[in-house]
């Protein structure tokens, strides 16, 4: 059934474009070095820092951020916004931080994908767009997506030198590695909804609080 | 007044004034106010009588052929003038937007229909923006509000022109609606096959003109002004409608629209 | 679902004078107006971005075919199976059979146009399956056994008293016992229902804002991540999407989103924006094992190349309902089906014939504001003129006042007869109604009289008194 639609849908969209068969060559490689050019279209113009732009970005939608020097400092951001938020002292971590995390005795970590009563994750992310104030995520086999949607509680480590400044850098970003990774999240912000009279509550499936640490390093 | 100027200037801008059907059948006084309105800047005026209807009507109830015929009327009379101005956004804007496309597979008349269609002006915008005036003598004593049609904002481009005008005129303190850019409901032939609709849409409206609490209502537009007027007397509201020209005039001096002649 | 396109004039009506819906109405348009406006005036470069927005969904029609075919040897290569639906039916047929083949005993739902355009939920329960779904508005509706009456804000229509309601009757089988009148006190119950059903469905389905031509991926654009736990918790993950929803790359993407969030809630992204390539890679510790994307035309083949075509640009923002005088005034059931609004008005037209849906080309005052903010300028109000023009000549139920019309052409093509004619009118009229401005009776048009009085003419015609002031001078 399916095949035989493929060929009438097809069939339907050149009759439509007033056309006998599939493009032809030359129109097709015009098509592919359309694709290839990865020449953005207007985007909208981002002055001064992108650290401060991209701080003021997360803010703006209700998001915490931690400025610490180094990597060194994760575990205490980490265990500091515990106690802000009077969390168990419990996280879910991924993998894949580029340097190996010493974390304290005093806090039980996990590295493994989310489960429905995980309170806190803690994850990287690839890059961070100054644009919207926008993590870029991917999975992988140490970064399951679902730290990024279950927990209540998100914090993430971004770098500063990872923030870029608009959209398309993040999504042409060098380590997504020619895209074929499962899943590639762009995050904004924690959860939300207006499904209620429109009233912007925070948490809806996701998590309720999205907090970064920010690394000068 | 009426009378002619004899010593107008012969190289002075020639208008052909479209005075619209609706002013022409329900408020003569709309169509004079422009006319006096142009020659006071200078213009030249002529009202040619083979006008009749922009033919709107027919174009929106997806009748093209009448449309068409209606409209070529208005292209023979208004053809000889370097200027039509009409004092509506809606009957402007049918013969400069929509008049090229109703000849679409006619060249011959769709060269003529373009022709017309790039020389149509709303009235407030052609003073504004052609001729330059941006003040008028004139006097209203009161607080007035000013509803844009939506054809004149979207179609014509008409936002600022008519607010700088009225802000040259004695007396008269403008105070802006909430939601300016909300249509009225009239829509031409759909205040009459949805009325429920469109009732509601006036009311909201009137609703609207209520918390400026201005005591007059204008508009550039004569056909969302029967329908605004219309639904303020239905609610026994005595906030009077003109069409801003009357205003701009100094011709403001008979009933609004809608209301008793108590003379 | 039912249609009821037929009783637009009816259910308009009803909906009028629904106060309830009215307030809720009243509640929901200014807020979407208001903050549209902010994240657009914030933005210099929003008109340049329409305009590339519109030109790369233009481009991707022209070549449609070249794009469907590379996204689905992309989805392929990813892993992924691309199913092709000529109608309705049989997407649901093919997503019928994956779910059989997967033995399949509960499906999770994201929000999916589409999937209210298959009547997807009807087919899978029709089946036997428990459907449930996941957005949080999708979810008050499916309680309250209704349809979306908003394409991004199903639940528009209701108010909050509605929604406490709904969850104290159908939550007390979960232990929630208590009335929840506070928003966040519902969202945060809600939540907790959700997150069983999301731990233990079989099946995920979502729908889809773009295909992505140039890597295979589905992109998900959701506030709330209901989407991403659906694409990601059950062992199967199917995507709807029509195929006007391919677009060639991902600078393209980028461009799209920027005017998408902006335009449907004045965001300037909305919080999860989640490309999906396909199943679960070996290794991962998380995602689905299968991985299907079913391809609906549903007649969008037949509509490319027409005089409609530029409705396929539609992304699906909802900001021509938001700005929509008359689906302000009605909400989106009366319309009748799945799209309400202009979109929608134009849509239905197109996909169930202007015989189903006399009414919706014809409801609208044409006052031009939904093509001022669709962010592809979709020339709304020039295709429900052409779709008045396609029953006029047509003839039939929708088309009225045709011998009105052919009389007054008649007489507005010979000027001096109409002039005679009018004058003697207004005289008429002007006498009949004596001193009064207004009559409460309109000749020819009695609808009008209905909720507003009609003011009466002056009594002399513009032209009969120019004539006689100024003709003799001509």
């Amino acid at each position: 059934m399916s095949k035989l639609a493929r060929t009438q849908i097809l069939e339907n969209i050149r009759t439509s474009l007033r056309r006998d068969g599939a493009v032809d060559t030359a129109t097709a490689n015009g098509l592919e070095a359309r694709s290839q050019s990865r020449a953005p279209h207007a985007q909208p113009l981002i002055e001064g820092s992108l650290v401060d732009r991209f701080i003021e970005k997360h803010e703006a939608l209700s998001g915490t951020v931690e400025q610490v020097e180094s990597w060194s400092e994760i575990p205490g951001a980490v265990m500091r916004f515990i106690a802000t938020h009077h969390l168990p002292p419990r996280v879910v971590i991924s993998g894949g931080f580029p340097r190996e995390v010493d974390w304290p005795p005093a806090i039980e970590v996990e590295q493994r994908e989310a489960r429905g009563d995980d309170s806190t994750s803690v994850t990287g992310s690839l890059a961070a767009i100054a644009e919207t104030g926008t993590l870029v995520m991917a999975s992988s086999k140490s970064t399951p997506v679902t730290l990024n949607y279950l927990p209540e509680f998100h914090v993430v480590v971004v770098p500063e030198k990872s923030i870029v400044a608009h959209l398309e850098e993040g999504l042409r970003h060098p380590s997504l590695k020619g895209l074929h990774l499962r899943a590639i999240s762009l995050i904004t912000g924690a959860s939300r909804t207006g499904d209620v009279e429109q009233t912007i509550l925070l948490g809806a499936h996701g998590p309720r609080h999205l907090h970064i640490i920010l690394i000068r390093d | 007044m009426t009378e002619v100027d004899e010593t107008i200037d012969p190289n002075a801008p020639r208008v052909g004034l479209f005075v619209t059907c609706i002013a022409d059948l329900y408020r003569p006084n709309v169509g004079f106010a422009a006319l006096y309105l142009l020659e006071e800047a200078g213009c030249r005026v002529d009202v040619p009588l083979g006008q009749t209807c922009c033919g709107q009507p027919a174009w929106n109830s997806g009748d093209q052929d009448s449309a068409c015929i209606v409209a070529k009327t208005v292209i023979k009379s208004f053809e000889p003038y370097p200027y039509i101005v009409a004092p509506s956004g809606s009957c402007s804007g049918m013969i400069r937007i929509h008049y090229p496309k109703l000849f679409a597979t006619d060249s011959k008349w769709r060269a003529r229909a373009e022709a017309v269609a790039g020389r149509c002006y709303e009235l407030t915008s052609f003073l504004t923006d052609v001729l330059g005036v941006d003040a008028v003598s004139a006097r209203y004593e009161g607080s007035v509000t000013y509803h844009d049609s939506c054809s004149g904002l979207r179609e014509m481009g008409v936002r600022e022109q008519p607010r700088r005008l009225l802000k040259s005129v004695d007396g008269l303190e403008l105070r802006e609606l909430d939601e300016r850019d909300a249509c009225c409901g009239f829509g031409g032939a759909f205040s009459v096959k949805y009325p429920d609709i469109s009732g509601r849409l006036v009311s909201d409206k009137c609703v609207d003109i209520a918390s400026t609490q201005a005591d007059t209502v204008l508009g550039g537009d004569l056909g969302c002004l029967l329908n605004i007027a219309g639904r303020l007397r239905r609610e026994g509201k005595h906030t009077r409608v003109f069409h801003i020209a009357e205003v701009l005039a100094d011709m403001a001096d008979l009933p609004g629209v809608g209301e008793d002649d108590t003379s | 679902m039912k249609v009821t396109t037929q009783q637009f004039r009816e259910e308009a009506r009803k909906a009028l004078g629904d106060e309830i819906l009215q307030r809720a109405l009243a509640k929901a348009k200014p807020g979407f107006i208001n903050k549209r406006k902010k994240a657009v005036d914030a933005l210099p470069e929003f008109d340049a971005l329409r305009a590339d927005a519109r030109a790369i969904t233009e481009h991707t029609l022209a070549h449609l075919d070249y794009y469907l075919e590379r996204f689905e040897a992309n989805v392929v290569a990813n892993g992924g199976v691309v199913h092709w639906a000529r109608t309705a039916d049989e997407a649901n047929q093919i997503i019928l059979g994956i779910c059989e083949a997967a033995g399949a005993h509960s499906v999770i739902k994201g929000k999916s146009m589409i999937a209210e355009e298959m009547a997807l939920n009807e087919s899978l329960e029709g089946a036997g399956l428990e459907v449930v779904e996941t957005d949080l508005g999708e979810y008050i509706i499916q309680l309250a056994e209704e349809h979306p009456s908003h394409i991004i804000a199903p639940a528009a229509h209701k108010t909050r008293e509605q929604i406490t309601e709904l969850f104290y009757k159908h939550h007390r089988q979960y232990g929630k016992t208590e009335r929840q009148t506070e928003p966040k006190a519902l969202v945060d119950e809600a939540r907790s229902v959700l997150r069983d059903k999301f731990l233990n469905a079989d099946v995920g389905i979502t729908g889809a804002n773009f295909l992505v031509a140039e890597s295979g991926a589905n992109v998900l654009v959701t506030n709330e991540g209901n989407g991403d736990l659906t694409s990601t918790l059950p062992r199967v993950h199917i995507v709807t999407a029509a195929i006007d929803k391919v677009i060639p790359d991902l600078e393209d993407l980028s461009t799209l989103l920027r005017v998408l969030a902006r335009s449907a809630t004045g965001q300037e992204m909305s919080s999860y924006t989640t490309l999906y390539n396909g199943p679960r890679r070996p290794g991962d510790l998380d995602g689905p094992e299968e991985y299907h994307v079913v391809l609906l035309d549903n007649g969008r083949s037949a509509l490319l190349g027409s005089e409609f075509h530029e409705m396929l640009r539609c992304i699906r923002c909802g900001a021509c309902l938001n700005h929509c005088p008359v689906y302000g005034a009605i909400g989106g059931h009366a319309y009748g089906w799945v799209y309400p609004g202009p979109m929608g008005a134009v849509l239905t037209s197109l996909m169930l014939g202007t015989d189903e849906a006399p009414d919706l080309a014809n409801a609208c005052s044409l006052n031009g504001r939904c093509n001022e903010v669709c962010p592809l300028r979709i020339p709304l109000p020039r295709m429900l003129r052409d779709l008045r023009a396609v029953q006029f000549h047509k003839g039939g139920r929708g088309v009225r006042g045709k011998f009105a019309l052919q009389v007054w052409v008649f007489f507005a093509s010979r000027p001096n007869l109409y002039h005679a004619s009018t004058s003697l009118m207004v005289k008429v009229w002007r006498r009949l109604a004596g001193k009064r401005g207004v009559s409460t009776f309109a000749p020819f048009a009695g609808g009008w009289t209905a909720h507003r009085d009609l003011p009466v003419p002056e009594g002399k015609t513009f032209i009969q008194r120019w004539k006689r002031e100024r003709g003799r001078t001509q």
